[in-house]
């Protein structure tokens, strides 16, 4: 229990930091401005058709390899600055040992990554609530912007699939997106944390790498299997017959095998990591 | 003036973050507008199609912040800014950065989008293009000019907000501010002014659309107006920046 409360402190420590840091801030307003510029449009269907959009934009929200990818970038500056060392960490280092501040940190990520895509979630319903009617179906609008290209003729920044209204009920959908993001969110952490002990600003160069490869694997279908960040969204999960795309136990075994594995290293690496060339950098 | 200003130069140009601002320009247009390249066969409307997507133009704002936008949260804190100003003076150092600051976040958008627009020139030649409007004439005569000249509209915009990220860094000196207040207040600014008439209005400005009836003279009223707003931004930047040499500001 004391363990588990060490950890805990390890890692609210971080989050108390972020009402002083810019960094934080900005991230959080570029999200804001990317879901007020996909979902902007929604204003003027909503208007021409006279029909309210359901509140379940956030499972089409990134769909779209661009969005994905932009979508995914304030996290990558958020975790830019692993494996969070300043001054203050020395102290806490010394006081809780390796282990567990590596845990404490590694719980930082998983809380953020929470965080970020529920503030996501919040907010593609919040800014949109003059558009949108609370009901528990995807509602007309949803069905018919995913049957026509009227999205795409009003520049709306998304595109319902029609594959997701079939085969999801939009709590399912919505909770889906929620956990691979954040579980995508705490990918892209871990290999910042780990390669960026390894070489400063590695793990941020690798995690965008793997944010290009998201784009390039919509281009490439065979490649969305090597792609975690692409089955963030639905859409690159195999749900018709022969699309292609990688099935929802090899996903989900993936995830998991990442998770660990990147765990594992993390641990072995704080073990030789040199705190004092990271505090001098500071 | 003209060491500092040639220090400067150096600081911005000779650097790893100016190659990779063009490189990341270059990345974001082929990203862009890679579902535009398989239905097309013409390089200048690839150009044209990219510049009106509206999440592309947060990309590239970002983009033209990197080379020199946070040269004064490294300067203050760095104690360097202090030297440079003992060496020249509070005005030549201020409107040093200003003008390096907008010449390099132009130089990375500008040489980056012509970058990309040579290399797809080689499998799509510039050809004649409908682009309709005040541009349709230079679009259908003379195409590569069009495109330079859509292109350096769209590049000034871009180092225009560079410049009021610089601005911004010297209220709050932090490099995330310098890199991200770009992005934040120029979409924040264009949603202020989407309702003023066009020649007031941003949004229209950075697309180069009609606001009078030549291709040329809008293009230079565009670039106008972005250069007085820069000039703008310089002017914050300066008040807080003396305000910080003389230590009235912590």
């Amino acid at each position: 229990m004391r363990w588990l409360k060490t950890v805990c402190t390890i890692a609210g420590l971080n989050f108390r930091k972020w009402k002083s840091d810019c960094r934080v801030w900005v991230a959080f307003l570029l999200v804001l401005i990317l879901i007020h510029s996909t979902t902007k449009q929604l204003g003027d269907i909503v208007a021409h058709t006279g029909v309210k959009a359901s509140p379940w934009i956030f499972p089409f929200l990134y769909m779209p390899y661009y969005n994905k990818l932009l979508f995914f970038f304030p996290l990558i500056l958020i975790f830019s600055n692993a494996p969070f060392v300043d001054t203050n960490q020395f102290y806490v280092l010394y006081r809780s040992g390796r282990r567990k501040w590596c845990v404490g940190q590694a719980l930082y990520i998983i809380g953020t990554s929470v965080l970020y895509f529920a503030f996501i979630m919040l907010f593609s319903v919040v800014l949109n609530l003059r558009n949108i009617e609370f009901m528990k179906e995807w509602g007309k609008l949803f069905t018919t912007l995913a049957k026509t290209n009227m999205a795409q003729r009003y520049g709306l920044g998304f595109q319902p699939e029609l594959t997701v209204l079939t085969y999801f009920t939009p709590a399912s959908a919505m909770w889906f997106t929620f956990v691979h993001s954040v579980i995508c969110g705490v990918i892209l952490g871990f290999v910042i944390f780990l390669f960026n002990m390894k070489v400063r600003g590695g793990g941020t160069l690798l995690a965008s790498l793997l944010l290009v490869l998201s784009a390039q694997a919509a281009k490439w279908d065979n490649l969305v299997k090597f792609s975690p960040v692409s089955w963030s969204t639905l859409n690159y999960i195999h749900l018709k017959p022969k699309d292609g795309l990688p099935a929802y136990g090899y996903v989900v075994a993936v995830y998991a095998g990442l998770v660990i594995v990147l765990f594992t290293l993390l641990l072995l690496t704080v073990r030789s990591y040199n705190f004092d060339r990271e505090i001098k950098n500071e | 003036m003209k060491g500092v200003f040639a220090t400067s130069l150096r600081r911005a140009f000779a650097s790893k973050l100016f190659a990779a601002a063009v490189a990341v320009t270059v990345a974001m247009c082929y990203i862009s507008s890679r579902s535009f390249l398989q239905g097309s066969n013409n390089s200048v409307y690839i150009i044209d199609i990219m510049i009106h997507l509206g999440l592309f133009k947060k990309i590239i704002v970002f983009c033209a912040a990197i080379p020199y936008a946070t040269v004064y949260c490294q300067d203050s804190n760095s104690g360097y800014e202090k030297s440079l100003i003992v060496r020249s003076s509070e005005r030549k150092y201020i409107w040093t950065n200003v003008v390096v600051c907008a010449l390099s976040g132009f130089a990375a958008v500008f040489v980056g989008m012509l970058a990309f627009f040579g290399i797809v020139s080689i499998w799509m030649p510039p050809a004649a293009y409908e682009a309709g409007g005040v541009y349709d004439s230079l679009a259908q005569n003379h195409p590569i000019e069009f495109v330079i000249m859509i292109v350096a509209v769209f590049a000034a915009y871009a180092a225009m907000w560079t410049v009021v990220g610089l601005a911004l860094s010297s209220l709050l000196p932090d490099k995330y501010v310098a890199l991200g207040s770009p992005v934040i207040f120029g979409y924040l600014l264009e949603e202020l002014t989407s309702g003023l008439p066009p020649y007031l209005n941003l949004y229209s400005l950075s697309h180069s659309y009609g606001v009078f009836g030549n291709a040329f003279g809008n293009s230079l009223y565009t670039i106008g107006v972005f250069v007085l707003m820069a000039a703008a931004a310089g002017c914050v930047f300066s008040v807080f920046v003396k305000r910080r040499s003389r230590n009235e500001m912590a």
